[in-house]
Protein backbone atom coordinates (compact mmCIF):
# COMPACT_ATOMS: atom_id res chain seq x y z
CA UNK A 1 0.00 0.00 0.00
CA UNK A 2 2.71 2.34 0.71
CA UNK A 3 4.39 1.46 -2.48
CA UNK A 4 1.46 2.51 -4.14
CA UNK A 5 1.91 5.55 -2.78
CA UNK A 6 4.83 6.53 -3.28
CA UNK A 7 5.75 5.69 -6.03
CA UNK A 8 2.46 7.84 -7.32
CA UNK A 9 1.45 10.54 -4.76
CA UNK A 10 3.66 11.32 -2.46
CA UNK A 11 6.76 13.02 -5.06
CA UNK A 12 4.06 16.13 -4.57
CA UNK A 13 1.93 15.45 -1.72
CA UNK A 14 5.54 14.37 0.58
CA UNK A 15 5.69 11.03 2.51
CA UNK A 16 4.13 12.87 5.46
CA UNK A 17 1.24 14.03 3.21
CA UNK A 18 1.98 18.10 3.59
CA UNK A 19 1.73 18.88 0.33
CA UNK A 20 3.64 21.98 -0.96
CA UNK A 21 2.93 25.61 -0.26
CA UNK A 22 1.23 27.09 -3.41
CA UNK A 23 1.38 24.07 -5.03
CA UNK A 24 0.29 20.62 -3.67
CA UNK A 25 -2.56 21.10 -1.34
CA UNK A 26 -1.29 19.18 1.84
CA UNK A 27 -3.48 16.09 2.88
CA UNK A 28 -2.65 15.75 6.57
CA UNK A 29 -5.20 16.86 9.03
CA UNK A 30 -7.15 18.22 5.61
CA UNK A 31 -8.24 16.09 3.09
CA UNK A 32 -11.12 14.60 5.05
CA UNK A 33 -12.91 17.63 4.94
CA UNK A 34 -14.09 16.69 1.64
CA UNK A 35 -15.94 14.26 2.67
CA UNK A 36 -18.04 16.81 4.82
CA UNK A 37 -19.70 19.03 1.57
CA UNK A 38 -21.70 18.10 -0.56
CA UNK A 39 -20.21 16.77 -3.94
CA UNK A 40 -16.90 16.83 -1.65
CA UNK A 41 -17.10 12.89 -1.91
CA UNK A 42 -17.52 13.05 -5.66
CA UNK A 43 -15.07 15.36 -5.90
CA UNK A 44 -11.87 13.86 -4.19
CA UNK A 45 -12.08 10.81 -6.88
CA UNK A 46 -12.39 12.67 -9.82
CA UNK A 47 -9.21 14.96 -9.71
CA UNK A 48 -6.73 14.39 -11.90
CA UNK A 49 -4.55 12.51 -9.85
CA UNK A 50 -6.96 10.03 -9.03
CA UNK A 51 -8.53 9.29 -12.56
CA UNK A 52 -5.04 8.99 -14.04
CA UNK A 53 -3.10 7.14 -11.75
CA UNK A 54 -1.33 4.27 -13.31
CA UNK A 55 -3.25 1.66 -11.26
CA UNK A 56 -6.10 -0.65 -11.44
CA UNK A 57 -8.92 0.17 -10.29
CA UNK A 58 -8.88 -1.98 -7.12
CA UNK A 59 -5.83 -1.24 -6.26
CA UNK A 60 -6.63 3.04 -6.46
CA UNK A 61 -9.60 2.18 -4.39
CA UNK A 62 -7.46 0.67 -1.58
CA UNK A 63 -5.16 3.59 -1.55
CA UNK A 64 -8.18 6.35 -1.83
CA UNK A 65 -9.28 4.92 1.34
CA UNK A 66 -5.80 4.16 2.87
CA UNK A 67 -5.00 7.61 2.32
CA UNK A 68 -8.08 9.14 3.81
CA UNK A 69 -7.69 7.05 6.96
CA UNK A 70 -3.84 7.51 7.72
CA UNK A 71 -3.93 11.68 7.00
CA UNK A 72 -7.06 12.53 7.50
CA UNK A 73 -8.99 10.25 10.25
CA UNK A 74 -10.26 13.27 12.38
CA UNK A 75 -11.63 15.14 9.39
CA UNK A 76 -13.63 12.21 7.93
CA UNK A 77 -17.68 12.58 7.57
CA UNK A 78 -19.43 10.50 10.90
CA UNK A 79 -20.94 8.40 8.74
CA UNK A 80 -17.89 8.45 5.89
CA UNK A 81 -18.40 4.81 4.17
CA UNK A 82 -14.81 3.81 2.18
CA UNK A 83 -15.01 3.90 -1.70
CA UNK A 84 -15.95 1.15 -3.45
CA UNK A 85 -14.25 0.24 -6.35
CA UNK A 86 -17.32 0.19 -8.84
CA UNK A 87 -17.56 4.21 -7.66
CA UNK A 88 -13.99 4.71 -8.43
CA UNK A 89 -14.56 2.94 -11.85
CA UNK A 90 -17.38 4.96 -12.52
CA UNK A 91 -15.61 8.14 -11.34
CA UNK A 92 -12.55 7.52 -13.64
CA UNK A 93 -14.80 7.75 -16.46
CA UNK A 94 -15.98 11.09 -15.73
CA UNK A 95 -12.89 13.22 -14.91
CA UNK A 96 -13.62 16.51 -13.72
CA UNK A 97 -13.33 19.52 -16.26
CA UNK A 98 -12.87 23.02 -13.85
CA UNK A 99 -10.79 21.34 -10.72
CA UNK A 100 -9.83 24.63 -9.87
CA UNK A 101 -13.49 26.23 -9.85
CA UNK A 102 -15.11 23.02 -8.27
CA UNK A 103 -12.56 23.21 -5.39
CA UNK A 104 -13.20 26.93 -4.82
CA UNK A 105 -16.65 25.75 -4.51
CA UNK A 106 -16.05 23.55 -1.81
CA UNK A 107 -13.50 25.20 -0.04
CA UNK A 108 -16.15 28.14 0.07
CA UNK A 109 -18.50 25.64 1.63
CA UNK A 110 -15.95 24.31 4.03
CA UNK A 111 -15.67 27.66 5.27
CA UNK A 112 -19.22 28.84 5.80
CA UNK A 113 -19.95 25.72 7.86
CA UNK A 114 -16.91 27.00 9.90
CA UNK A 115 -14.84 23.61 8.74
CA UNK A 116 -11.91 25.70 7.61
CA UNK A 117 -11.20 29.18 8.58
CA UNK A 118 -11.31 32.22 6.33
CA UNK A 119 -8.56 31.62 4.22
CA UNK A 120 -6.86 28.58 4.71
CA UNK A 121 -7.79 26.17 1.98
CA UNK A 122 -4.98 23.38 2.19
CA UNK A 123 -2.40 25.13 -0.36
CA UNK A 124 -1.20 28.39 1.92
CA UNK A 125 -0.92 25.57 5.03
CA UNK A 126 0.76 23.24 2.83
CA UNK A 127 4.45 22.88 3.72
CA UNK A 128 7.31 25.55 2.66
CA UNK A 129 10.53 25.15 1.83
CA UNK A 130 12.59 25.19 4.27
CA UNK B 1 -5.21 -35.72 -73.99
CA UNK B 2 -5.48 -37.84 -70.35
CA UNK B 3 -8.13 -37.73 -68.27
CA UNK B 4 -7.24 -35.18 -65.06
CA UNK B 5 -6.52 -37.35 -62.23
CA UNK B 6 -8.44 -37.26 -59.27
CA UNK B 7 -6.55 -34.93 -57.25
CA UNK B 8 -6.29 -32.43 -60.06
CA UNK B 9 -10.07 -32.22 -60.02
CA UNK B 10 -10.19 -31.61 -56.52
CA UNK B 11 -7.59 -28.96 -56.41
CA UNK B 12 -9.20 -27.42 -59.49
CA UNK B 13 -12.83 -27.69 -57.48
CA UNK B 14 -11.65 -26.09 -54.70
CA UNK B 15 -9.79 -23.17 -56.27
CA UNK B 16 -12.48 -21.79 -58.66
CA UNK B 17 -14.78 -22.21 -55.30
CA UNK B 18 -12.70 -19.89 -53.65
CA UNK B 19 -11.87 -17.76 -56.71
CA UNK B 20 -15.83 -17.60 -57.38
CA UNK B 21 -16.61 -17.07 -53.65
CA UNK B 22 -13.77 -14.81 -52.26
CA UNK B 23 -12.29 -11.71 -53.37
CA UNK B 24 -8.77 -10.93 -52.63
CA UNK B 25 -9.53 -7.62 -51.19
CA UNK B 26 -11.69 -9.44 -48.44
CA UNK B 27 -8.12 -11.83 -47.94
CA UNK B 28 -6.07 -9.11 -47.56
CA UNK B 29 -8.38 -7.65 -45.06
CA UNK B 30 -8.54 -10.71 -42.89
CA UNK B 31 -5.19 -11.62 -43.49
CA UNK B 32 -4.37 -7.94 -41.74
CA UNK B 33 -6.07 -8.46 -39.15
CA UNK B 34 -4.50 -11.28 -38.34
CA UNK B 35 -0.85 -10.20 -38.81
CA UNK B 36 -1.59 -6.98 -36.67
CA UNK B 37 -3.95 -8.61 -34.48
CA UNK B 38 -1.21 -10.83 -33.37
CA UNK B 39 1.17 -8.11 -32.76
CA UNK B 40 -1.56 -5.65 -30.93
CA UNK B 41 -2.73 -8.87 -28.98
CA UNK B 42 0.36 -8.31 -26.36
CA UNK B 43 -0.53 -4.73 -26.08
CA UNK B 44 -3.66 -5.07 -25.08
CA UNK B 45 -4.32 -4.48 -20.88
CA UNK B 46 -3.16 -7.28 -19.09
CA UNK B 47 -0.40 -5.29 -16.65
CA UNK B 48 2.45 -5.65 -18.74
CA UNK B 49 3.65 -2.54 -17.60
CA UNK B 50 5.15 -3.80 -14.33
CA UNK B 51 7.39 -6.35 -16.56
CA UNK B 52 8.21 -3.80 -19.47
CA UNK B 53 9.39 -1.24 -16.85
CA UNK B 54 11.25 -4.13 -14.68
CA UNK B 55 12.88 -5.26 -18.36
CA UNK B 56 13.90 -1.59 -19.12
CA UNK B 57 15.22 -0.88 -15.77
CA UNK B 58 17.35 -4.10 -16.10
CA UNK B 59 18.68 -2.93 -19.29
CA UNK B 60 20.06 0.38 -17.31
CA UNK B 61 21.31 -1.76 -14.68
CA UNK B 62 23.35 -4.07 -16.40
CA UNK B 63 26.32 -1.02 -17.79
CA UNK B 64 25.02 1.04 -14.11
CA UNK B 65 27.66 0.95 -11.74
CA UNK B 66 27.37 1.85 -7.51
CA UNK B 67 30.80 3.79 -7.16
CA UNK B 68 31.20 6.79 -8.98
CA UNK B 69 27.88 9.03 -8.66
CA UNK B 70 29.07 11.90 -10.74
CA UNK B 71 29.06 9.51 -13.79
CA UNK B 72 25.32 9.13 -15.84
CA UNK B 73 25.67 5.45 -15.05
CA UNK B 74 25.81 5.40 -11.53
CA UNK B 75 22.81 3.41 -10.50
CA UNK B 76 20.47 5.77 -8.59
CA UNK B 77 20.51 7.63 -11.78
CA UNK B 78 18.31 5.53 -14.57
CA UNK B 79 15.38 8.35 -14.60
CA UNK B 80 17.67 11.19 -14.22
CA UNK B 81 17.54 14.54 -16.87
CA UNK B 82 19.89 17.34 -15.82
CA UNK B 83 22.66 18.27 -13.81
CA UNK B 84 24.27 16.36 -11.02
CA UNK B 85 24.35 17.85 -8.11
CA UNK B 86 27.37 15.54 -6.83
CA UNK B 87 29.46 18.02 -9.85
CA UNK B 88 27.96 21.04 -8.73
CA UNK B 89 29.04 21.27 -4.73
CA UNK B 90 26.10 18.71 -3.93
CA UNK B 91 25.55 15.68 -2.89
CA UNK B 92 24.07 12.43 -4.40
CA UNK B 93 20.86 13.66 -2.03
CA UNK B 94 21.73 17.20 -0.77
CA UNK B 95 21.52 20.53 -2.67
CA UNK B 96 24.64 22.66 -2.95
CA UNK B 97 25.08 25.85 -0.86
CA UNK B 98 22.76 28.77 -1.99
CA UNK B 99 20.42 26.65 -3.48
CA UNK B 100 17.63 25.14 -2.28
CA UNK B 101 15.67 22.09 -2.35
CA UNK B 102 12.24 21.58 -4.09
CA UNK B 103 9.67 20.03 -1.78
CA UNK B 104 8.22 18.30 -4.75
CA UNK B 105 10.17 15.84 -6.42
CA UNK B 106 9.12 12.74 -9.29
CA UNK B 107 9.55 9.41 -7.45
CA UNK B 108 10.99 6.72 -9.80
CA UNK B 109 12.34 2.81 -9.48
CA UNK B 110 16.04 2.05 -10.30
CA UNK B 111 17.69 -1.54 -9.67
CA UNK B 112 21.11 -1.80 -7.77
CA UNK B 113 23.12 -3.71 -9.67
CA UNK B 114 25.07 -5.06 -6.21
CA UNK B 115 21.98 -6.87 -5.16
CA UNK B 116 19.80 -7.00 -8.06
CA UNK B 117 16.70 -5.20 -5.94
CA UNK B 118 14.92 -2.46 -6.91
CA UNK B 119 14.64 0.58 -5.02
CA UNK B 120 12.70 3.92 -5.13
CA UNK B 121 14.48 7.25 -5.86
CA UNK B 122 13.03 10.60 -5.70
CA UNK B 123 14.63 13.00 -7.78
CA UNK B 124 14.61 16.45 -6.14
CA UNK B 125 15.48 19.55 -8.01
CA UNK B 126 17.62 22.10 -6.08
CA UNK B 127 16.35 25.73 -7.14
CA UNK B 128 17.17 28.92 -6.09
CA UNK B 129 20.69 29.61 -8.20
CA UNK B 130 21.34 30.13 -11.42
CA UNK B 131 21.77 26.22 -13.43
CA UNK B 132 24.96 24.36 -12.70
CA UNK B 133 25.13 23.48 -16.74
CA UNK B 134 28.15 20.47 -15.05
CA UNK B 135 27.46 16.43 -15.61
CA UNK B 136 24.03 16.55 -17.62
CA UNK B 137 22.30 13.53 -17.86
CA UNK B 138 19.22 12.31 -19.66
CA UNK B 139 18.13 8.99 -18.52
CA UNK B 140 14.46 7.68 -19.48
CA UNK B 141 13.50 4.50 -17.62
CA UNK B 142 9.88 4.91 -16.49
CA UNK B 143 9.50 8.65 -17.83
CA UNK B 144 6.20 9.83 -19.44
CA UNK B 145 5.60 12.95 -21.60
CA UNK B 146 5.00 16.12 -20.08
CA UNK B 147 1.48 15.54 -20.22
CA UNK B 148 1.49 13.30 -17.45
CA UNK B 149 3.55 15.60 -15.21
CA UNK B 150 4.12 13.64 -12.51
CA UNK B 151 6.09 10.72 -13.69
CA UNK B 152 7.85 13.47 -16.48
CA UNK B 153 11.57 14.70 -15.77
CA UNK B 154 11.70 17.05 -18.87
CA UNK B 155 10.35 19.48 -16.39
CA UNK B 156 11.12 21.64 -13.97
CA UNK B 157 10.27 20.35 -10.47
CA UNK B 158 10.98 23.61 -7.99
CA UNK B 159 6.91 23.69 -7.58
CA UNK B 160 6.85 24.42 -3.91
CA UNK B 161 10.13 26.50 -3.95
CA UNK B 162 11.05 29.83 -3.05
CA UNK B 163 12.10 30.28 -6.57
CA UNK B 164 11.80 28.09 -9.65
CA UNK B 165 14.96 28.43 -10.73
CA UNK B 166 16.94 25.23 -11.59
CA UNK B 167 20.29 24.40 -10.02
CA UNK B 168 20.74 20.77 -10.53
CA UNK B 169 18.84 17.24 -9.34
CA UNK B 170 19.96 14.90 -6.96
CA UNK B 171 18.41 11.21 -6.56
CA UNK B 172 17.22 10.47 -3.13
CA UNK B 173 16.85 6.81 -2.07
CA UNK B 174 13.01 6.44 -0.89
CA UNK B 175 13.15 2.99 0.11
CA UNK B 176 13.04 -0.60 -0.95
CA UNK B 177 10.18 -1.29 -3.82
Amino acid sequence: MLEDYARNCQGCHRADGTGAFGSVPRLRGFVGLFTRVPGGRDYLIRVPGVVWAMLDDTRLTRLVNWMLRTYSPEELAPDFRPYTVDEIRRARRRPLAGVATERARLIAEMQRRGLLPPGEDGLVSARRAP
Amino acid sequence: MREPSLLDRLVERVTRRVAQKSSRRGFLARLGATVVGGVMLPLLPVDRSGRLRRAHAQAFAEQAQTRDDTACNYWRYCAMDGYLCTCCNGGVAECPPGSEPSPTSWVGSCINPDDGQVYLIAYRDCCGKGVCGRCPCLSTEGEMPVYRPQLSNDIDWCFGAKSMVYHCTTAGLVGRA
